[in-house]
């Protein structure tokens, strides 16, 4: 009879050790949502807005508790795993990304969620960055922007990033430089596209 | 500015998820986690669930379900066996029966035997589960059988009527630094299928059997296979740690067997046991019958997960066993690694310690 697993605090443990417990004691996988919920539902509706983000969130974890036996316990840091969960899961919205890209490049403003933004943000200045770079990202293929993306806003590494994707730190690395490298030719032009759109010109 | 930052400073942040899709996210994971068991809602939204499972699962008779297959008796290797105990059968100890036990699951792994097992379960909180892809194509069902051979696996789910439910096949390739992961899952609710496909680098995929050999991590595996699982390595490795003991004989599935039971410490006052016993067979030391139990307590039955093993030569039409055939006139969908099969396996609110 009994036992398979220490308790932890679950405060204490690191991210392998309470799903190593999770294995036997699965309601300790909550620990995980708690740490991690408001980390991917923020990058999920940075990437596909709030009206998709619920979804994509809760369905990540979703998966990542049924697929919780395979996760690598040599690996403390949970994060690269649950962020490739939402990317995969972010990937299969990939038109409806690229539509809340274009949109904000048009208007600075995306249709699902104008509220939210108007009130957030008023500010001409940052509303025209964010049409540029929307349009930049629009523009980077997927493969990259999932790492330049990953490292910016959701603050992996490019190492993690490639783990959180599947894929060598080298290869990584050299999309982030790809992407980063359109993303700059984009703002290297933004005085001169600010001030026409600004009409401050 | 580093354009990172500008990335960063130019996305405004996104409001904070509403508290109530945080609540219902956290409360479904919940659900999922040992407060419901098979035959309930489960998954993100309750709307995944098809009404017509319920009324499938509520159905009491017994899954008629396995592939036509030769089973084969696995003559452990040579061994020197302790004197004829009472009853004709050599007495029981400890050391010998592991050995044996070890050494047969080598054995059937040298052999390429092919590992075919039935799982039931019984009580709330465990089962097996379909993933998606997308809303409306998830179910949890109460039995599975699974065939395992050389990273190839493939579970076929019923519901406790033993209609099918999915069929799933899974194939992990692992390179040195690379890993393939392909699968292939039928619907029967949906009367769709889809494959998926993953490559890439193995960081963050290595499966705990294949780790180097530590007795940290090894605790007794769930008594079924599940995608990345390995059930006979996982537990030829509890075994070299000494985490099992014989606890009796008895008979399980038809056959004399050797219980074997892990050594667990007493769980700390308050908290519930989990309970597990392995039955080996006394002729080839190979398992025949695994079981996990556990009391559900918060006014739920008792809940257990039952796997009968099959050990089959690895012929032409047991390896057939691993392939899922897409039914004529079944819908495609896209492609998804992420949507397939998996063992739901939900102690739920038990407690326990490793000694």
């Amino acid at each position: 009879m009994a036992t398979v697993t220490p308790g932890l605090a679950a405060r204490q443990a690191s991210d392998a050790a309470i799903i190593q417990q999770s294995w036997l004691e699965s309601e300790r996988f909550a620990a995980i949502f708690d740490r991690y919920y408001a980390q991917i539902h923020d990058y999920a509706a940075r990437r596909l807005g709030q009206s998709l983000a619920d979804d994509v969130a809760a369905e990540a974890f979703l998966i990542a508790f049924a697929r919780r036996q395979r996760y690598d316990i040599s690996r403390p840091d949970a994060r690269p795993w649950l962020y490739g969960i939402a990317s995969n899961l972010i990937a299969r919205h990939n038109r409806a990304e690229v539509r809340w890209y274009r949109a904000l490049a048009r208007t600075g403003v995306a249709q699902a969620d104008q509220g939210d933004v108007e009130r957030a943000d008023a500010r001409v200045d940052a509303q025209s960055q964010r049409r540029l770079l929307a349009s930049a990202l629009a523009q980077v293929c997927d493969a990259d922007r999932e790492v330049l993306l990953l490292v910016a806003w959701a603050g992996l590494t490019s190492g993690e990033a490639g783990e959180a994707l599947g894929i060598p730190a080298g290869t990584a690395r050299s999309r982030l430089h790809r992407a980063r490298k359109q993303v700059r030719a984009v703002l290297a032009r933004r005085p001169a596209i600010t001030e026409g759109e600004t009409g401050r010109g | 500015m580093d354009d990172l930052k500008i990335l960063r400073a130019a996305w405004e942040e996104p409001a904070p998820a509403a508290a109530a899709a945080r609540a219902s996210a956290r409360a479904r994971l919940l659900e999922l986690a040992g407060a419901r068991g098979a035959g309930q809602e489960a998954g993100p939204r309750r709307r995944i669930w098809q009404p017509r499972m319920r009324l499938w699962l509520a159905a009491a008779a017994v899954a008629a379900a396995t592939a036509a297959a030769v089973a084969v008796l696995v003559a452990g290797p040579a061994a020197t066996a302790p004197a004829t105990g009472a009853g004709g059968l050599p007495p029981v100890t400890t050391a010998y029966v592991i050995g044996r036990t070890e050494h047969a699951l080598a054995a059937a792994e040298h052999r390429n035997l092919i590992e075919r097992v039935r799982t039931v379960s019984q009580g709330s909180g465990t089962g097996f589960i379909i993933l998606g892809p997308g809303p409306g194509r998830s179910a949890v069902v109460p039995q599975a059988v699974s065939w395992y051979y050389r990273g190839m696996f493939r579970m076929a789910g019923f519901t406790a009527a033993g209609r099918r439910v999915f069929d799933a096949s899974h194939t992990d390739r692992y390179g040195p630094e690379r890993v393939t992961i392909s699968s292939e899952t039928v619907n029967y609710i949906s009367r769709t299928w889809w494959r998926g496909e993953y490559q890439g680098s193995r960081a963050g995929l290595t499966p705990a059997w294949s780790l180097p050999h530590s007795c940290r991590a090894a605790a007794p595996p769930a008594p079924a296979n599940s995608p990345g699982s390995n059930w006979p390595a996982e537990t030829r490795r509890a075994l070299s740690c000494g985490t099992y003991r014989v606890a009796g004989t008895g008979w399980a599935d038809g056959v004399r067997a050797i219980k074997i039971v892990p050594r667990y410490q007493p769980p700390p006052r308050g908290l519930q046991p989990v309970s597990q016993a392995v039955w080996v067979s006394r002729s080839t030391y190979l398992p025949i019958r695994v079981r996990w139990s556990w009391p559900r307590g918060h006014g739920l039955p008792d809940a257990s997960l039952t796997g009968d093993f099959t050990w089959l030569e690895p012929t032409r039409a047991n390896l057939a066993s691993l392939r899922v055939t897409i039914p004529h006139g079944y819908r495609q969908l896209p492609p998804d690694v992420d949507a397939g099969a998996a063992l739901l396996w939900n102690p739920g609110p038990v407690r326990a310690s490793m000694p």
